[in-house]
């Protein structure tokens, strides 16, 4: 039999195993490290949500703290319009005399349409899917954005 | 039996120093080798490095304050528990139930905004002196990242008391990570532990703050002291690396003092006129015991005078008015009111420090080094200088110039609005 004369020896070959292996290892751990540290069940409030009764609020705009929302009521139209600056998270207030709402961040303002007049908002504050759920209560949706247009009629 | 017992002190005392107290030159050569902490000096060191005016000390005293923040915050861990709904209460106990508790916070807080400031005047006190140049060039690279990763510990510092500036700082922070290019809302999801701000951004914060940073910055700082010692001490003039473009010229011999005709390269120069230099004991030990002193006491006497801020307990429904990060970022708060968070937050930042990076590697000129202001860097020195005043400016306009909503006043206008006075 012959032997092939080669320069690849065995020894080469299972060096080349081990420092793959090795450094496989190694990398394997790395990755796994890293996507550690990316959290899969994040105990956060739900997206979607039942607030109050329709005749609970009053006409105009109502800030509710707890989802970070305006209910805005006119006539018999209910919206749900998002209350976290565009610009950088924080929570405009609405300023009934010059009927807008202003960020005291760093300035934006938007209209009662959310739409940025001034500041560097790049966007403007989107509006949320409002439903009336059949317990007759009204159900919020931060998953659909929705235009001005379309709001409840309750 | 009486010899015995008397020779006992002496006995512990050689046990642990292997050596006498240093009376000769021998003793003070051996003191400084052959002593763990103290053996990251040279033996013997140039005159003019004892100057006060030639550094100020100004690095020495950034170090001091890490080691103020260490003990500080330590003796703090014990108190401070990084939950939602602990850690504002915490600061309240440490404050009204503990003893010295507001003493060491106050510590805590002042050390950490002087350590952001004298490490500014550090850098600032390298460039002027061009101490940057061949061989420092990566020394001085490590120096920015240092000044980073003292941001990045006040930064994660001050989001701990979860108190309004804590949780909108987090909040604004985060928002500024998130308008990345392309992996943003990834680093934003990484730095907070989720999509809202909220327990996990605390803890995340906190063991960055307590432990991943720290230990960064002490290994850097290890290294950034070892690079001194072998760049040959602090620049100077005398010594400077004039690049021969032939490179036949062999360096004068850079001998040291001993072992170090082994190695090859560039070592501290031993010079050849001894009466440059002087010990390092007692002299320049004396100096830094003294500095300490000097900085410990200033240190206790603003903690004692001066009581760290604490604003109301993180409300995420409403945020102040105005909301204003701590001085050495207001100046990158004011960038980001002018426009897109991603352009004013990240790129212009990040380009600011990848500009000082290379600043050793565009110097092309060879005169100066270790001089302060010298004439033949004019250029130099006003550009250094036109940016830190614009950056320093940036920082007084957030700090007295805009009140609520970011809107300008001059400093002496009252707010007429807002909810912050």
């Amino acid at each position: 039999m012959q032997k092939k004369n080669s320069n690849y020896s065995r020894r080469s070959f299972l060096q080349y195993l081990g420092w793959t292996a090795a450094i496989g290892t190694m990398a394997g751990a790395t990755v796994g490290s890293a996507r550690f540290m990316f959290p899969n069940i994040l105990y956060e409030p739900a997206k979607s949500y039942k607030i109050g009764r329709p005749h609970d609020y009053q006409e105009g705009v109502t800030f509710l703290s707890d989802k970070k929302i305006f209910l805005v009521h006119y006539g018999e139209s209910y919206k749900a319009l998002s209350a976290v600056c565009t610009h950088l998270g924080c929570t405009p207030n609405w300023v009934e005399e010059r009927r807008r709402f202003e960020c005291p961040c760093h300035g934006s303002m938007f209209d009662e349409k959310g739409v940025v007049i001034a500041g560097p908002a790049p966007r403007p504050l989107p509006w949320y899917r409002i439903t009336l759920a059949t317990s007759g209560r009204l159900f919020v949706d931060e998953r659909r954005i929705v235009s001005f247009s379309e709001g409840l009629v309750a | 039996m009486i010899t015995m017992i008397n020779e006992i002190p002496s006995r512990i005392w050689k046990s642990i120093f292997r050596h006498i107290w240093p009376v000769n030159a021998r003793l003070q050569s051996e003191v400084i080798i052959s002593n763990v902490f103290l053996h990251i000096h040279p033996v013997k060191i140039y005159k003019d490095t004892l100057k006060i005016t030639k550094t100020f000390g100004l690095g020495l005293i950034s170090f001091y304050l890490f080691i103020i923040l260490t003990i500080t915050g330590i003796l703090l861990m014990f108190y401070f528990i990084p939950h939602t709904k602990q850690a504002y209460h915490n600061m309240h106990d440490l404050e009204f139930a503990v003893s010295f508790g507001m003493i060491i916070r106050n510590m805590h807080r002042w050390a950490a905004h002087g350590m952001v400031a004298m490490v500014f005047l550090h850098m600032c006190r390298v460039f002027y002196t061009a101490a940057y140049r061949e061989p420092r060039e990566f020394n001085w690279v490590l120096g920015v990242i240092l000044f980073l990763l003292t941001l990045l510990l006040s930064l994660t510092g001050y989001l701990l008391p979860w108190d309004q500036l804590a949780f909108w700082a987090t909040t604004i922070v985060s928002k500024i990570v998130g308008s990345t290019l392309f992996i943003g809302e990834k680093l934003r999801y990484l730095f907070i532990g989720g999509t809202i701000v909220g327990q996990n951004a605390l803890i995340r914060s906190y063991v960055l703050h307590v432990v991943l940073l720290p230990f960064i910055m002490g290994i850097l700082i290890v290294v950034h002291f070892w690079r001194i010692r072998k760049d040959g001490g602090l620049a100077r003039s005398e010594t400077a690396m004039v690049p021969d473009e032939k490179d036949s010229e062999p360096i004068e011999d850079l001998k040291s003092y001993g072992l170090m005709n082994l190695v090859e390269g560039k070592t501290p120069q031993v010079s050849q006129e001894p009466e440059e230099m002087t010990t390092t004991w007692p002299h320049l030990l004396f100096l830094e015991i003294v500095l300490f002193i000097l900085v410990t006491v200033v240190m206790m006497g603003l903690s004692v005078l001066f009581d760290a801020p604490l604003e109301e307990m993180a409300n995420s429904a409403i945020t102040p008015n105005p909301a204003k990060a701590p001085w050495y970022f207001l100046g990158v708060q004011e960038l980001v009111s002018w426009g897109d968070p991603f352009w004013m937050g990240v790129f212009i930042p990040n380009l600011g420090v990848i500009l000082l990076i290379l600043i050793p590697y565009l110097d092309r000129s060879q005169t100066g080094t270790g001089i302060w202001l010298h004439p033949s860097r004019r250029f130099h020195n006003i550009l250094f200088t036109t940016f830190a005043v614009i950056f320093i400016g940036l920082i007084i306009v957030g700090t007295s110039m805009r009140g609520p909503s970011w809107e300008l006043y001059w400093p002496w206008q009252e707010w007429t609005t807002g909810n912050i006075h």
